[in-house]
């Protein structure tokens, strides 16, 4: 079981929920480049221009640990990283948990409605920038009076988590560009799909979007405030996928039966 | 007390619905206290703000216990949007988790702030542009340098090149002066004909010279005029057997050529620089093909010799002007723009050059040049 980590945070999140599945599988929890402990030496802007770079992660991480039948539980903008790597390579995973996806935040209406327009993502991006985020990756250099060593701007960095400023700016500007919507109906990976009644990152009728759009695919509802349920509601959220793991199990037994 | 404090102050459920709101905290909003009591926080933040606490506050909050001196907007206060800086703090010492949090306006530090951000932006985009400047006049520096010592080169050989010839002539013709009375009739000839050969030598290289200003000055016209080639082809091979005794000249070429275009001054000199490289590139005694034949719409004209062959020249670059290429320069003798000169005479009338190496040995310099269009 894979955990994948959504924007704004990294692995360390998935501590409320990721332990109660030790016992039954072999749990992986990694960092996206930027985040937690990953090594930002691996950074290359054009790799991460767009998701397929974390996607392509998410599937080089299974081969150098040799999973199969993966169950890849991701949060966020890693919903659809991993719808991704889950069309380049289906043979790798046997399910997808998808908490909170969003294919695409930003409205192309009248069909779809993400959320957000424009503007709103322009504003996150400046938000970010002028939040310690953006303070550290532009003041870092100037304050160290040495640009050619963007290591030194570490102490500096954001109040959040341990995001490197530079490259959490791309990956936001990368997520909140991004529209998977296409990708969906490709995915022939059974999956589980987990929505919060108030989620003002990714509303309910994107969940019923996502759930309409991928065929083999199941949505339930947490009864919670906000875009995090396995940070703010892990009992459920664990319970849901539990649930849908032991049906998938039974129907594993009935087709071999 | 906490009614008169200047700084608004709220107090969350473990869900983030507001549970208690100071009149500062009411009063920043742009609600009445009805309104707020039991929302959940968010809804009272501008939407990129909202995203912001979902994917970044909120899960700091709820990880780490605490966040700080964080930069919101709320939304829609009386004035619009509130820039407001948040403390928060989770409290799960009692029977329910509790958030505390506190907000102060921002308004005047945030206008600074944003202004000193974008400055500061607008530096570091003009520090890229300079630098990119600087990069872009460094590289036209080397390559004027590049430039400079490749054309010293140039001026050297053609110096040498020049010298030669009238070093003969004028010695020769000084002899002939003063001494042809007392010289053998055969000496006198022979000095003659070197006289002639080195004047020959020196017309072509001028002719050459001529060339390689107009191009450089970009005012080679040729006109369009029928050439009737198999002709010309015929004058210049006799005129170089005459000229070079010591190779054999053998043309292979149909009895009718089609009539091709431009002027037979050029053509002839194209031919002459050919027949000339090839000679001055094979052994003595060796023969020098040249073979002629109608080609797509056109003809083809190649001059073949049992020399070394090219080497590890590139075909292109034998015909570039001896100061653009280093290579040349060293591993060239002669002036080094014979088939330069031949390259931008066919293309000026509208045709193509190459240079081979031949699978049996020697090299093989071609052209083709347009049919004529009635």
């Amino acid at each position: 079981m894979v955990f994948a980590h959504g924007f704004g945070c990294d692995q360390t999140l998935w501590r409320f929920v990721a332990p109660a599945f030790e016992g039954d599988y072999r749990v992986v929890t990694f960092d996206y480049i930027g985040a937690g402990a990953s090594d930002r030496s691996a950074y290359n802007p054009e790799r991460y221009a767009s998701l397929n770079g974390y996607a392509d992660d998410i599937l080089e991480i299974c081969r150098a640990l040799e999973l199969s039948n993966v169950i890849v539980v991701a949060h966020s903008v890693s919903a659809s990283i991993a719808i991704l790597a889950a069309n380049k390579s289906p043979e790798t995973f046997s399910d997808l948990v998808l908490l909170t996806p969003s294919p695409r935040y930003l409205d192309d209406l009248p069909e779809y409605r993400g959320g957000f327009s424009a503007a709103d993502i322009d504003g996150l991006l400046q938000m970010m920038d002028v939040n310690a985020v953006g303070w550290a990756a532009f003041l870092a250099p100037i304050v160290m009076g040495n640009p050619d060593r963007p290591e030194l701007s570490s102490d500096l960095e954001a109040t959040f988590c341990s995001i490197d400023p530079v490259m959490a700016r791309q990956f936001a500007d990368v997520t909140f560009h991004a529209d998977n919507r296409a990708d969906l109906a490709r995915v022939t990976t059974p999956s589980l799909i987990v929505q919060c009644s108030h989620d003002a990152v990714a509303p309910l009728e994107v969940g019923a979007y996502v759930h309409d759009q991928m065929a083999d695919s199941r949505l339930k509802m947490i009864d919670a405030i906000g875009h995090c349920p396995h940070v703010s509601h892990p009992a459920e959220t664990i319970a849901l996928m539990a649930d849908y793991l032991g049906e998938r199990k039974r129907e594993r037994v009935a087709d071999l039966v | 007390m906490l009614d008169l404090i200047p700084a608004g102050i709220v107090l969350l459920s473990e869900d983030m619905r507001i549970i208690s709101a100071n009149p500062a905290m009411v009063a920043l909003t742009g609600r009445t206290p009805a309104e707020l009591i039991g929302q959940p926080v968010d809804v009272f933040l501008a939407a990129p703000s909202r995203i912001l606490f979902q994917t970044h506050v909120y899960p700091t909050l709820r990880a780490s216990g605490r966040v700080d001196e964080m930069f919101l907007h709320l939304a829609g206060g009386p004035d619009g949007a509130v820039p407001v800086l948040l403390n928060a703090l989770r409290d799960d010492s009692g029977p329910d988790v509790l958030y505390h949090v506190v907000v102060v306006r921002f308004q005047a530090r945030s206008r600074w702030e944003t202004d000193l951000l974008n400055a500061t932006k607008a530096l570091e985009r003009e520090r890229a542009a300079s630098q990119q400047l600087a990069d872009q006049l460094a590289t036209r520096h080397d390559q004027e340098t590049l430039d400079r010592s490749y054309r010293d080169a140039f001026i050297g050989v053609l110096s040498h090149e020049l010298r030669t010839p009238i070093t003969t002539i004028y010695g020769m013709s000084h002899l002939l002066e003063q001494r042809h009375t007392a010289m053998a009739p055969e000496v006198v000839s022979q000095h003659l004909a070197d006289i002639v050969d080195e004047a020959d030598r020196l017309h072509r290289l001028t002719e050459d010279l001529l060339i390689v200003t107009l191009v450089e000055g970009r005012r080679l016209e040729i006109g369009r005029e029928p050439i009737q080639i198999a002709r010309l082809i015929e004058r210049s091979v006799n005129s170089e057997r005459n000229r070079v005794v010591d190779h054999k000249f053998t043309i292979n070429m149909p009895a009718q050529l089609p009539l091709v275009t431009g002027e037979d001054l050029y053509v002839e000199q194209v031919l002459r620089n050919y027949l000339n490289n090839a000679a001055k590139y094979s052994p003595a005694g060796s023969e020098i093909h040249l073979r002629a034949e109608s080609q797509e719409g056109g003809v083809e004209v190649r001059v073949v010799d049992s020399g070394a062959g090219l080497g590890d020249q590139q075909p292109e670059q034998l015909f570039e002007l001896l100061y653009r290429s280093p290579n040349v320069v060293r591993q060239t003798s002669g002036a080094g723009i014979g088939l330069f000169v031949c390259r931008e005479l066919i293309s000026a009338m509208g045709g193509r050059v190459w240079a081979a190496s031949r699978p049996e040995g020697g090299a093989e310099f071609g052209f083709w040049l347009p049919e004529l269009v009635e």
